[in-house]
């Protein structure tokens, strides 16, 4: 029992980090709740489908456009979208609101679920770990997310760009009057924060929900564990992911599937009780 | 003294007039009014028109309506198809029904639906004296709806339901799993039931009817229910759940939804601890016939309820209505079968009265027999608990299961006097 309670814990967790960071990384930098963020996980598969299906390009190289595809709309939404309003708290919601919704709409028009999008597993079958199968795309998944994430701490604490999201993530007029870019820090940060969400979908879409609205479920989980690990903090949005994805495992193996967003929510409710600043306090991206 | 008429003169005379007297009698007919041909019956439905399912009904309306123009008409006049749009709706239903009955005087509406069934219901008891007509339920129509039509037979006598019911379903999840599971000689199952409204009956049980909560029941039928859970239709990670049922030591999977993301449960089955345990899914996508291209293959064994087949045969209709609906570049649904079994039972009923007198049609409903698709359409009478509803099990209306198989199709594998192909283990597939 402890053995599938925490193989799948890992997994979740390693998922989990992915899908969160980006949202987090964003929010640590900006002090914004971005839910244009929300489309990044479906532009994933439908972006792929779209030039490796209708274009019939080969499949990475529809991956490789979905990528660049993805950077531009980052730094489009932060041209037009953000910038713009960054005064403005509530418009900035309303616009990213619409955004995310304008895009689910357009994508479900096109593309419905009947359409079929899907992709295959890049690696193909699985591996038998105690009592529990496992695909080896989704063991990739894990070392992925691992390395992943230990090269976005090394890249924030020791290179000049990521100390200058650090300092940004600080105190914004402090490093302007440091002589910092802010405005090319914001979009180093919009940019990076892509990466780990459209990397983790490649991954995990061939075992996972693939429809026009498939991002909000992936935004809660992401919003959760930024509460729990404390706003916009990086270290505490590893903590809160190896917790949340430990607890859904468990929840779900013991007592039943239904369970688990409920006691993550409740997990998210407590930390806003005892700590509201999340495990780590959240003034800073690490 | 005038000159006597020649021969040849008469003959131009009478040749003159002969051609101006026929030629006024063409003129008199050519300008009389056109004779108005017989006014069409019209049919109405109303759907969901933004899902395939509310597309796939409009287009089987409109396959009806044009077979029985050809074979001419009703009662020797055309039928017409009307088809409003719900939009998902409630209140659009009763409003597009309003429309339907006092605008187009359609004399049969087609619903579908328990919601939407029972608020057109409501609507058209309190036109019919004005405007008499039938309804005819169509998809997912509970015994609620049998409920409200004994609750008041006279006011309610116009509605009928085309469809199974919760008392027939019930039966069909008993017969089905008991067969799969004396066929591979299971005796351990995981049940999961959907947590929905409709699923109460299966969870609870429906004491009114002599009926125990499914568990229950299965367990007198002498299979052991090794794991049990309620799902939510949000949820999209499974795999604990399946690494759970594996340790459970259940060898067959039986879940009671309609609404889950099968997709994302079938990918994640096929790669998980369970992937070799049989896996039965009432609905949804996976009834599809792009749902083999859609998971990649990973459905391979997995059993469904009603799916779209490449190949079924019960009345000998059926092949052809599944050609002329995959030609339209839409599958089949229940809902399809549905529909066009109304359709069928509302022209064998309109022949046999030999009129469109709602209460002698409504009379005539519960009279007919007659070769449906799937099975005979036959209509129950009261007192039934499920009065005015489709008889259900062979040779009468079936619902059949399939199985998804190597060559990417479904299958029909039970009840077995219907079945194309034997149903296999998932693990012997695999092999």
């Amino acid at each position: 029992m402890y053995d599938v309670i925490a193989l799948n814990g890992l997994l979740l967790s390693c998922i989990y980090l992915l899908i969160s960071t980006g949202f987090s990384l964003v929010y640590g930098v900006f002090r914004i709740f971005y839910f244009g963020f929300t489309i990044t996980y479906t532009f994933v598969p439908y972006l792929t489908w779209i030039f490796w299906k209708d274009f019939n390009l080969a499949l990475p190289m529809a991956f490789a456009i979905m990528i660049v595809l993805q950077i531009l709309y980052s730094i489009a939404s932060y041209k037009w979208c953000i910038k713009p309003n960054l005064a403005d708290e509530g418009r900035l919601f309303m616009a990213t609101l619409l955004i995310w919704i304008f895009f689910e709409e357009l994508i479900n028009f096109k593309y419905p679920i009947v359409a079929g999008v899907n992709f295959p597993a890049f690696l193909k079958g699985e591996i038998r770990v105690g009592s529990i199968n496992l695909a080896l795309q989704l063991l990739a998944c894990c070392i992925i997310s691992i390395a992943l994430i230990l090269s976005l701490a090394f890249f924030l604490l020791k290179t000049k760009i990521g100390l200058s999201i650090r300092a940004v993530s600080q105190d914004r007029a402090a490093a302007e009057l440091m002589g910092i870019d802010v405005d090319r820090v914001y979009l180093y940060a919009m940019i990076i924060s892509i990466f780990p969400p459209t990397i983790c979908l490649v991954m995990i879409a061939p075992f996972w929900e693939i429809s026009p609205y498939m991002g909000f479920p992936l935004l809660l989980t992401a919003l959760i564990i930024s509460i729990i690990g404390g706003l916009g903090n990086l270290k505490g949005t590893i903590i809160a992911s190896f917790i949340i994805g430990f607890l859904h495992s468990a929840v779900s193996f013991i007592f039943s599937p239904r369970f688990t967003m409920l006691s993550g929510l409740f997990c998210a409710l407590l930390i806003l009780l005892l700590r509201p600043r999340g495990l780590i306090a959240g003034e800073r991206v690490w | 003294m005038g000159r006597a008429i020649t021969k040849i003169q008469s003959i131009i005379l009478l040749v003159i007039i002969v051609v101006v007297a026929a030629g006024s009698f063409w003129y008199y007919w050519s300008s009389m009014p056109a004779p108005s041909p017989a006014p069409p019956i019209k049919v109405g439905g109303i759907f969901h028109m933004s899902t395939v399912r509310g597309i796939t009904n409009k287009i089987v309306m409109e396959m009806w309506r044009d077979e029985v123009n050809k074979r001419g008409g009703l009662l020797g006049r055309p039928v017409e198809v009307i088809v409003e749009d719900n939009r998902g709706e409630t209140a659009a239903n009763v409003a597009a029904h309003k429309k339907l009955v006092t605008e187009d005087k359609v004399v049969l509406v087609l619903t579908e639906l328990t919601s939407w069934t029972l608020a057109v219901m409501d609507s058209a008891a309190e036109l019919y004296n004005e405007y008499p007509h039938l309804q005819i339920a169509t998809l997912q129509n509970s015994i609620v709806t049998n409920e409200k039509l004994l609750s008041d037979y006279n006011k309610y006598k116009f509605f009928f339901v085309a469809n199974d019911g919760t008392l027939d379903t019930y039966q069909r999840y008993c017969e089905s799993a008991k067969y799969f599971m004396t066929k591979c000689g299971y005796s351990k199952m995981a049940l999961l039931i959907e947590n929905m409204e409709w699923t109460r009956p299966y969870t609870q049980g429906l004491p009114k009817y002599g009926l125990k909560p499914l568990k229950e029941a299965f367990e007198e039928m002498g299979m052991k229910v090794v794991y049990y859970a309620l799902t939510d239709i949000q949820e999209k990670v499974f795999f604990p759940l399946f690494d759970a049922i594996a340790a459970s030591g259940a060898e067959f999977i039986f879940w009671v939804e309609q609404n889950m993301d099968t997709l994302t449960i079938v990918k994640q089955w096929a790669t998980s601890a369970a992937k070799d345990i049989d896996l039965f899914l009432d609905g949804g996508a996976v009834t599809n016939y792009k749902f083999w291209e859609q998971t990649g293959g990973a459905c391979l064994g997995v059993i469904t309820a009603g799916p779209d087949v490449d190949y079924i045969k019960v009345t000998g209709g059926e092949p052809e209505f599944i050609k002329k609906l995959r030609d339209t570049g839409y599958g089949i649904t229940m809902a399809a079968y549905h529909v066009y079994n109304a359709l069928l039972a509302f022209e064998a009923a309109v022949k046999k009265a030999g009129t469109l007198d709602a209460d002698k049609l409504i009379q005539a409903l519960l009279e007919i027999e007659i070769n449906g698709l799937l099975g005979k359409i036959k209509f129950k009478s009261p007192p039934a608990p499920d009065a005015h509803r489709v008889a259900v099990g062979y040779p009468y209306y079936i619902v059949y299961l399939g199985q998804w198989r190597e060559d990417g199709n479904c299958k029909a594998v039970w009840p077995e006097e219907v079945a194309t192909i034997p149903f296999v283990p998932v693990k012997s597939l695999r092999k």
